[in-house]
């Protein structure tokens, strides 16, 4: 469901790979982050480009990831389709998450 | 114009999903693609809902599910047999969505939330052993700001 991609200076890019992030796997989509972080990935991309449908159990496992990270790593979202820019602002998690418009652009944030 | 669709699906997230896609197929042209998306979205948090609370994420129970499509608006009500609707301190606290506060971080309450921004009239009842959920979302009118009915 998810293709990760180790960049430079300790960024992961995290790729959903399924059209849908939802009740059904967000449960595994926040187990896998949650390994990352263990595994001491503390500054990561959730590239959500080819997404097309959220729910709040999606962005509820997306919270939790942002959570778990705290003070000590940046999590920045990518490549939001409409629809799930939708869902993120009537959650008003557009307020609450980094969001870029491509993963490039995430990156060197978080290089920055 | 008065059309009725039924759907029966089993107490699974998966069926929730193919609850969405046959949703999507009998709203097809009778919304605009952005209210239909929402519709959408609503129902699948309310079954979603129905599975995680009512029936506790047990398998082998019934969702029983209907469309009602009119000229003016279209109607989905979704029942099961599960646990009663308790009233969640999100329901109690907040009656529309301009009352929830920015916790933003919370763990609960953003289906709540969603449901209540996605359609014109949500509301939910108690009637013997079955809880009856209905959606509400007008044809071609915008939407006013959100209540939910208990």
């Amino acid at each position: 469901m998810i293709e990760t991609e180790s960049k430079e200076e300790g960024v992961l890019i995290v790729s959903l790979i399924q059209p849908r992030l939802d009740a059904v796997n967000a449960p595994l989509f926040r187990e896998k982050l949650f390994n990352a972080i263990a595994d001491g990935k503390l500054r990561l991309v959730i590239d959500m480009s080819r997404v097309d449908f959220v729910d709040s159990s999606g962005i509820g496992a997306m919270v939790a990831v942002l959570k778990r990270l705290g003070p000590r790593g940046d999590l920045a979202v990518s490549g939001l389709r409409p629809s799930v820019d939708r869902a993120f602002k009537l959650t008003r998690m557009d307020k609450v998450f980094t969001i870029f418009a491509d993963t490039p652009a995430a990156v060197g944030w978080l290089r920055g | 114009m008065h059309q009725e669709a039924t759907l029966v699906i089993g107490s699974s997230y998966e069926e929730v999903r193919q609850a969405a896609s046959w949703l999507r197929r009998n709203v097809a042209g009778t919304l605009t693609e952005g209210r239909s998306a929402d519709f959408e979205l609503a129902a699948f948090e309310a079954l979603t809902n129905v599975v995680r609370h009512a029936y506790q994420e047990q398998a082998g129970h019934q969702i029983r599910i209907a469309l009602v499509t009119t000229n003016e608006q279209l109607v989905l009500t979704i029942e099961d047999n599960g646990l009663p609707f308790e009233q969640p301190a999100d329901l109690v606290k907040y009656s529309s969505v301009e009352q929830f506060e920015a916790d933003d971080l919370r763990d609960s309450g953003r289906g709540l939330l969603i449901m209540l921004s996605c359609v014109d009239n949500f509301s939910r009842m108690r009637a013997g052993n079955t809880n009856r959920l209905m959606l509400t979302v007008s044809r071609g009118q915008p939407r006013r700001p959100r209540s939910h009915r208990s």
